[in-house]
């Protein structure tokens, strides 16, 4: 079993298999045996804490992902995990969404990250720079000029030019 | 728009918010980087990570495992972002109907993505795939409103094509084929389009340096494609599969005992698809004038006859001194062939046995000759294509009204029935 402290003072514990999945609760353990001293997490808190656990004890199963050498393209790849159950569980509250991206990139749960990233894309999906700014709560922050470059926008976004 | 929350994208790493931008199509990466400085600073002054994902998971074949038979020098740094940027703005010029120089640079975008299309080991091309959808119903295509520089990347990109695209399935489509086949026959059998500077074949002279007519090679490839859609069912089982996808490198049968040399892929099975006008009718066709030989096509219905002939090509040695034109790792190639046994018969010696040989410029292009049976060609695609080569045979003294007529050939597998046969064909 793996016993972790986060941010707000809550302790879980787990079986090593979910617990694992975190990269670096694995670095951290060293794969030795029962921690005594719980792990301290500060950078995550219970609530999102409890979504990272159910999403690791979801997959404790799944075969180890093939590493991927560099350079090769994504092909979506790291979506072929992303079946009904994981849809619904990003389904969340953007708030909680970035936190669980963040909390997945600070423990290294690549899976989960890529889950959480893809989600963001499908959000922005067919959204114009306005309705993203809205979105995220964006302040552009660009000058009179800028803006008048982005003015041209329409034909710019879709030829992708800067 | 509400200020006092704050900024959700602003609390993660950048390198969490390129992994975002990995996901999104390369329009919401643009509109994206609109929303604020520090987002287009990301996508823009990225270095190219972000850009060969989003060129990679468009998806587009990574230039870097192909075979570039065009170009065979571009192949080493790929421009990520500049690459896709092309073929973006390519595909929407495309789409648009526009006729001006945005239209120049699109269809070189795509005729560059046709090129560097990965060999045939691949089982799809993701460019090919692309280059389809694209094309399909492509205004451009049917367009008269081209410039010259247009018409002729045009007419390398319907070569390419050869009539895949086209149906005659509605009267309107049948009409337009109608003059497409005039047009392409108008061309192909007007001897003034032949000469000594052109070296009787389909290209084009320029100040001493030979290239390739690309109208011309399209006009032989429509010739004869429409004379294999007149043939029967039973002898259609004779003509090759075209469109892009047999342009790939590497898509015509392997023979298993090819000399190691051989990277052009002579050595083997050929058939070659030879059109041509009944004598007097050339004559007659060529000294009409005028709505007379506009028409002249559709007047006189039977006037075009094949021949097919297979025949084995083996590579053989040779002392000529390698060219300064041609490129260094291609080094020129010589051939000799004869007509399979059963053609032979029925053909006299001087055309049932040549010589010629193949070699490739530095641009990328694949040129064939064969001398003693007058005969100059051009590789369609890329090496070793299933798409074969194409060229203009003519009369071997070039005499004034001399004829000279199209032909296609393509390797076979060494498996397949040999044939000879000689057909005349409808209008």
């Amino acid at each position: 079993m793996v016993t972790v402290v986060v941010s707000d003072g809550v302790t879980f514990t787990m079986e090593q298999d979910v617990a694992f999945q975190c990269g670096l609760i694995a670095d951290f353990a060293g794969g030795g045996g029962d921690q005594e001293e719980p792990i301290p997490i500060q950078a995550v808190n219970s609530t999102v804490m409890r979504k990272v656990i159910e999403y690791c004890e979801h997959h404790r199963n799944d075969p180890p992902q093939p590493e991927v050498p560099e350079g090769t393209p994504l092909e979506r790849k790291d979506r072929r995990g992303r079946d009904a159950w994981d849809k619904q569980f990003i389904q969340v509250e953007q708030e909680l969404l970035f936190e669980i991206i963040l909390a997945a990139n600070y423990l290294n749960i690549k899976p989960l990250l890529d889950l959480g990233c893809s989600q963001v894309a499908e959000m922005m999906k067919g959204k114009t720079p306005a309705e993203i700014q809205q979105m995220f709560n964006i302040v552009n922050g660009f000058t009179a000029d800028e803006e008048a470059q982005n003015g041209e926008g329409e034909e710019k976004a879709r030829n992708l030019n800067s | 728009m509400p200020t006092s929350a704050t900024n959700a994208l602003s609390s993660i790493p950048s390198e969490v918010t390129e992994r975002i931008l990995i996901y999104s199509c390369p329009r919401g990466v643009a509109s994206f980087a609109q929303t604020c400085r520090d987002h287009r600073k990301l996508v823009y002054n990225e270095y190219q990570y972000l850009w060969r994902e989003l060129f990679l998971t468009y998806p587009f074949d990574d230039p870097r495992s192909s075979t570039p038979h065009l170009e065979p020098d571009c192949l080493p740094a790929v421009d990520w972002k500049q690459e896709l940027q092309k073929r973006i703005k390519a595909e929407y010029v495309v789409a648009s109907g526009r006729t001006d120089e945005a239209l120049d640079d699109a269809l070189e975008t795509v005729i560059g993505a046709i090129a560097v299309s990965p060999p045939a080991e691949a089982p799809v091309s993701h460019n090919i795939v692309w280059a389809e959808r694209h094309l399909i119903s492509a205004p451009f295509l049917r367009s008269d409103q081209l410039s010259s520089t247009q018409t002729t990347l045009r007419s390398r990109i319907r070569a390419y094509l050869a009539l895949s695209h086209e149906e005659e399935k509605i009267d309107q489509s049948k009409t337009r084929l109608r003059s497409l086949r005039a047009e392409a026959r108008c061309f192909v059998y007007d001897l003034g389009n032949y000469s000594k500077e052109t070296r009787w074949g389909p290209f084009l002279n320029k100040k001493g340096n030979l290239e390739i007519n690309w109208e011309h090679v399209e006009k032989i490839v429509h010739v004869i494609v429409f004379n294999m859609r007149d043939m029967i069912p039973d002898w259609q089982k004779l003509c090759p599969k075209v469109g892009l996808e047999m342009t790939r490198a590497h898509t015509a049968p392997v023979n298993p005992e090819r000399d190691p040399k051989d990277w052009a892929g002579i050595g083997g099975l050929w058939r070659r698809y030879i059109s041509f006008m009944d004598y007097r009718e050339l004559f007659a066709f060529n000294s009409s004038r005028g709505t007379l030989r506009q028409t002249f096509f559709e007047e006189h219905h039977t006037c075009e006859a094949i021949m097919v002939i297979d025949m084995h090509l083996t590579i053989i040695e040779n002392d000529m001194p390698p060219s300064p034109a041609d490129h260094p790792d291609f080094p020129r190639l010589h051939f000799k062939g004869i007509a399979s046994e059963k053609g032979a018969s029925s053909l006299d010696a001087a055309q049932a046995h040549g010589e010629g040989f193949v070699h490739r410029l530095k641009n990328g292009v694949i040129l064939w000759h064969f001398p003693q049976w007058s005969a100059e060609a051009v590789q369609l695609g890329g090496l070793c294509s299933a798409a074969g080569v194409v060229g203009i045979w003519s009369g071997v003294a070039h005499q004034p009204g001399d004829p000279a007529g199209p032909f296609l050939m393509w390797k076979l597998d060494d498996g397949t029935t040999q044939v000879h046969l000689q057909v005349e064909t409808k209008s």
